[in-house]
């Protein structure tokens, strides 16, 4: 079935109005990127009318070449060898003749990829910039560094980025399943009760990283 | 060094195993030249038959380890050799017209420069992407699984049974997924940015492998590689590809299928079918449309061969699905038998009612004029060549039987596409704007690997007289 867009269907990413036209280098690379086509919507009819016209004009050249080329009005058979030759040969000319149109978009979308390189953390990572989250970077790579790879966390979880952005950044630690006991409780943007009071009771179990952002240890409890 | 060793090694050892594929459908004809005309086609043809092996094995539980991917690779390998070996001298034969190339020296010239112009395009093109970020769709979709998979050699249900999975779409198959943990575990690392390279190439190769399976017929070279290649310079591919989605990927992989399966109806060698029925496997397991696409592509072929009086030729088709359905099936079961389901599915079998279809009306008209908006704003002259294209075939009486496959094929994926649309049950008004620039390229990728096809036979054949059936045009069956 056709994907919804993850990242729109969990928060409110990247609007798709404004990029510009195919080609253009809005549509590749940088932060906030919109995944999808900004094109103006037109009627289905006038649509279909101007892809009837197209059709109808490389056919309508296609005949006037081929009567053209014979001289004559050819006999049947004559005429449609003709007109597969000269249709092929339109074809292939049209084809060619887009082909240098569109690389030379295409070279320049490319390029616009091309600036947009980044580090190896950063590529994984990027999916926080996209909802202006990347203030909240400092906290998972704090809360990676506490829990080591391969733990199982739970989250209390409020603000952006969406929640499966963090599942991948905070890979190959993994998030608890429903009924699953997690090593580790991570509260990201919200502090739970409990364990705020945990906070006020000192308890070590409970590291804070900043007001809204903390880790507690499930081991031993 | 471990990286480029790393590269090295697993792109030549799904060239190895697609060679075999390639040699156990006769596609694969002797000599230095051909091998190496035949190693774009190769890796495609490996890279499908390992990874939707590994996505069957996963779901049965086995490891998703390189040793596994190895123990894949040596025994299609040795598979594919054997059935090769068995064939003989058995090939696909150049058309009698083509088989004596005439090419001038001008002509070689302009070849060569075309020829290097496309490698360099390439080559920008896999160095542009090699450090892409990973966003949108991408980092929540494919690669978050493909990641899970290269920590971890099984289905952890953490990612893979998230309760977020409605949104998440965790009924899609996992072609890419397992794809990029496959390319990570022979890196010996995650290595999310140049997966982007990846499907540049996977993209490419999957042009050379039409290209080749054109050439194998008339080793003249033509014009009509142009159309071919434009593929790879579609601004809307271009942004998937970059943006690592899996729709241009599954695109060219029904793309490549259908054209295989237009040259099997073609001309009759069982080759053309047998690599069809690898790609489409690779294609339905890449995302729910393209599963729907390749069911439609198959039984389209199925309809033109039953209707232009040629029957017998339906078993090995019924073959050819039953191969792909075998290769589906078990990551369909493991989803069902998980009780995975995606917001986006219509209500069936309510949706099949055409009274619920007509209650619909505006999200249907919504649809259609999103689409066709998509079509010419993306795509360009595509439709327009393919439809002139098909016209004249039909009018010509060229190749009535192939270009009614491709266009009951495309028309088929359009009211597929249409249905779906008008029937789920999310807001046609979000969905339409997010997806349709990208859901578009199911059937438009297809039309360029048409019209090279139909292009070829247009430049090299006479038109059929009237009341001369096509069985009389063309050798026997081999």
């Amino acid at each position: 079935m056709p994907a919804g867009s993850a990242s729109g269907a969990i928060d409110s990413g990247p609007a798709c109005g404004g990029v510009g036209a195919p080609g253009s280098s809005g549509a590749v690379g940088g932060p906030g990127r919109c995944h999808c086509w900004a094109v103006r919507p037109q009627l289905f009819t006038s649509g279909l009318a101007k892809l009837v016209l197209e059709v109808l004009g490389l056919l309508g050249l296609a005949v006037l070449i081929g009567a053209l080329r014979s001289g004559r009005r050819p006999a049947l058979g004559e005429f449609r060898v003709s007109v597969v030759i000269v249709v092929a040969v339109v074809m292939v000319a049209l084809v060619c003749g887009l082909a240098i149109e569109q690389f030379a978009s295409a070279g320049s979308t490319l390029n616009t990829a091309r600036r947009s390189a980044v580090s190896a953390r950063e590529g994984v990572e990027r999916c926080f910039f996209e909802q202006g989250a990347g203030s909240r970077l400092a906290f998972i790579r704090w809360v990676k560094r506490q829990i080591g790879p391969h733990a199982v966390y739970a989250f209390d979880y409020a603000g952006e980025p969406d929640v499966l952005c963090v599942y991948l950044v905070m890979l190959p630690a993994l998030p608890a399943t429903p009924g699953e006991r997690a090593d580790w409780t991570v509260a990201f943007g919200v502090i739970p009760p409990a364990m705020r009071a945990r906070i006020a009771r000192h308890d070590p179990a409970v590291r804070v990283f900043a007001p809204g952002f903390a880790l507690e240890s499930e081991r031993g409890r | 060094m471990r990286a480029i060793v790393g590269f090295v090694a697993f792109h030549g050892a799904l060239v190895a195993v697609g060679l075999a594929v390639l040699s156990a459908c006769r596609l694969l004809p002797g000599g230095a030249r051909s091998t190496a005309a035949a190693i774009g086609p190769a890796f495609l043809a490996g890279t499908s038959v390992v990874v939707v092996t590994l996505i069957a094995l996963l779901v049965l539980g086995v490891p998703f380890t390189l040793a596994t991917a190895i123990f894949v690779g040596v025994a299609w390998t040795v598979v594919g050799f054997s059935l090769g070996r068995r064939h003989g001298t058995k090939r696909v034969a150049a058309s009698t017209r083509d088989a004596q190339p005439t090419v001038t020296a001008a002509h070689a010239w302009v070849a060569r420069a075309a020829w290097a112009a496309g490698a360099v395009y390439v080559a920008f093109g896999a160095f542009a992407l090699s450090r892409a970020p990973t966003v949108g769709d991408d980092a929540r979709l494919w690669s978050l699984k493909g990641l899970a998979l290269t920590y971890y050699d099984n289905l952890r249900p953490e990612i893979f049974q998230s309760p977020l999975g409605s949104v998440a779409h965790p009924v899609y198959p996992v072609f890419q997924p397992v794809f990029e943990a496959l390319f990570n575990r022979a890196m010996g690392q995650p290595e999310l940015r140049l997966f982007h390279t990846e499907l540049w190439l996977l993209m490419i190769a999957a042009i050379w492998t039409a290209a080749y399976l054109l050439w194998l017929r008339r080793p003249r070279p033509q014009l009509w590689l142009s159309a071919l290649a434009l593929i790879a310079a579609v601004p809307a591919v271009l942004v998937s590809v970059s943006g690592g989605f899996a729709d241009a990927t599954g695109s060219v992989l029904v793309g490549v299928g259908a054209l295989a399966l237009g040259l099997w109806i073609d001309t009759r060698e069982v080759g053309y079918l047998g690599i069809a029925s690898v790609v489409l496997a690779a294609a339905a397991n890449t995302k729910d449309e393209d599963m729907v696409a390749v069911a439609l592509v198959l039984i389209a072929a199925g309809v033109t061969l039953a209707l232009s009086g040629q029957r017998k030729r339906l078993r090995p088709l019924v073959v050819a699905a039953a191969f792909c359905a075998a290769l589906v099936a078990p990551w369909r079961i493991w989803a069902v038998a998980h009780r995975l389901t995606d917001s986006v599915t219509p209500p069936i079998p309510r949706a099949l009612s055409p009274i619920y279809i007509l209650d619909r009306l505006p999200q249907l008209h919504r649809t259609l004029s999103a689409m066709m908006t998509q079509i010419l704003a993306q795509w360009s002259w595509f439709a327009a060549i393919f439809i002139a294209t098909c016209a004249i075939s039909l009018l010509t009486r060229t190749a009535r039987r192939v270009t009614a496959f491709y266009l009951v094929s495309a028309a088929a994926v359009i009211i597929s596409l249409l249905w779906l649309y008008t029937t789920t049950p999310l807001n046609v008004a979000s969905l339409v704007p997010s997806t349709m620039s990208r859901t578009v390229d199911i059937f438009m990728a297809l039309t360029p690997f048409a019209t090279a096809h139909l292009l070829a036979k247009l430049t090299t054949e006479p038109p059929r007289p009237h009341g001369q059936r096509a069985d009389q045009t063309r050798p026997g069956p081999r």
